[in-house]
């Protein structure tokens, strides 16, 4: 099988990866590079390390280790051999790959004036594998729909159980307008890169013929700059939880703008006790809450509630 | 009559070969002050631009000269080949290849090869700072080919034509 990350890796890695059990690549989401420990694999389901020749071991001992070499030639290849034209991607700690992937940046952080400047000494490298789930939000989004209009959503989820996926499948079902009335005009701030999976400002997922896309932006001014400039139907990004991210949420809601955002949280009580998020439940400004878990595995849907709390799903 | 033909004959040979050392004085100046320019118009191309390093070379190559020029072009072409090759790797293979066509000494290519040294691979500000050791190392390499220059261009373009000179008068 040839998986679209193996030519991101050192050539003994990738030929190991290759050699994997087919089922062991097409769960794969995570594979990790650090400067002489074993090469890490996680999926869902599994977790472990890369064994020497392939497959995954849980013994460290039988496990390919990648060394600083390997690690250089790792940096080579994600980086195209232009550290230097990456300047912001280093100051924000991952760089983005065609088809959406993300490589994690570890090392020596270089601060200036308080800010971080850059990463130097990669000592390890995360390449988060991007995988879209087409029709994910097929089940949820009717109880988000009233009178042909989105209602301002948030969906609240743990790390890893499917948000950004779930987000990612209503943004291109909205801007589709494929069993909605009509295709919306979506404005998209992608702080991190990782709805779209945008390279060079291009998506390189499917986020829907109708989407504007600030990737890289910070979400309040992102937010800000949508609301004036990008006469938006529905707003997205993912994960609120600033103070100015509050004020840019108000902001669209006064100019009549629909919201799907998203926040971490284990259920709806627990995003209640974060203070900007609890103003905004408390002036009724989202109209839905969806929550999920990875209880039966990532985008579990546990439940829809409306905007005093009550289930509807 | 045969005999002051080859008798002019030597005297144009050696007068040609004092010309031919001139001309390798000359030219090894202008290659250095080629590479020269060529590192200051990478430098540019990095910190403006920000463009993949094969299109900085790319960029590069066309505006010098000289053997420069097809150095840098090769080494673009190597690194779009091989995304897996590294800049270092990719610039130092151009170099050997050029190698034979090159009028540099020993010392100069050593210089050179410095140009390679983490190529790509380090964030913008250091990869300045190693563009501008190399490019003080290139000046000192120069300075050396302008002093030979004048000092021997003017021996050997004399000194071959008295040879021949000499030669001849001794046979006769």
């Amino acid at each position: 099988m040839n998986h679209p990350i193996l030519q991101y890796l050192p050539s003994q890695i990738a030929k190991d990866l290759g050699a994997s059990d087919p089922k062991i690549q097409e769960g794969l989401e995570e594979v990790r590079l650090r400067r002489d420990a074993p090469v890490c694999l996680c999926s869902s389901s599994l977790q472990g390390f890369l064994k020497k020749g392939g497959g995954l071991s849980v013994d460290a001992s039988t496990s390919y280790f990648c060394s600083e070499k390997e690690l250089l030639d790792a940096l080579n290849m994600v980086t195209s051999g232009s550290v230097y034209a990456l300047a912001e991607e280093f100051r924000r700690g991952y760089i983005t790959l065609p088809g959406g992937h993300r490589v994690g940046l570890a090392g020596r952080v270089i601060v200036e004036g308080g800010h971080v400047k850059t990463i130097r000494g990669i000592s390890s490298l995360n390449y988060r594998i991007a995988k879209e789930v087409p029709g994910s939000g097929k089940k949820v989004l009717p109880y988000l729909m009233e009178k042909r209009k989105l209602l301002n959503t948030l969906i609240i989820s743990p790390p890893r159980c499917g948000k950004t996926t779930l987000l990612r499948d209503l943004v291109r079902t909205l801007s589709d307008g494929a069993g909605v009335a009509r295709p919306m005009n979506v404005s998209l701030v992608d702080e991190r890169s990782e709805i779209a999976g945008a390279y060079l400002g291009h998506p390189q997922l499917n986020v829907g013929c109708c989407t504007d896309i600030l990737d890289g932006a910070p979400k309040e001014e992102g937010m800000m700059m949508a609301i004036r400039s990008l006469a938006p139907d529905v707003l997205v990004t993912d994960e609120i939880g600033s103070m100015g991210d509050g004020y840019a949420v108000r902001e669209a809601v006064r100019c009549g703008i629909c919201l799907l955002l998203s926040a971490h949280g284990n259920d709806f009580e627990d995003v209640k006790g974060r203070p900007m998020i609890d103003g905004l439940i408390e002036e009724r400004l989202f109209r839905r809450y969806v929550v999920l878990s990875a209880e039966h595995g990532p985008g579990t849907l546990c439940g829809i509630y409306d905007e005093r709390g009550r289930s509807i799903c | 009559m045969l005999r002051y033909f080859i008798l002019l004959l030597i005297v144009f040979i050696m007068g040609f070969i004092g010309m031919m050392a001139c001309h390798c004085l000359t030219t090894r100046r202008r290659e250095l002050e080629w590479f020269q320019r060529a590192l200051f118009l990478l430098e540019t191309e990095m910190d403006f631009s920000r463009d993949p390093l094969h299109v900085a070379l790319e960029q590069t190559g066309k505006r010098t000269g000289g053997k420069v020029a097809s150095i840098f072009c090769r080494a673009s072409i190597l690194l779009q080949e091989a995304p897996s090759v590294s800049g270092e790797q990719a610039f130092l293979a151009a170099l050997e290849e050029a190698r034979d066509e090159l009028p540099l000494n020993d010392e100069d290519i050593a210089v050179i090869k410095r140009i390679g040294c983490d190529l790509g691979i380090t964030d913008l500000e250091d990869q300045k700072k190693k563009i501008a050791l190399c490019a003080k190392a290139i000046e000192v390499r120069l300075e050396s080919a302008c002093n030979s220059e004048k000092k021997w261009q003017r021996i050997c373009s004399v000194g071959g034509w008295m040879t021949g000179i000499i030669f001849a008068l001794i046979l006769i």
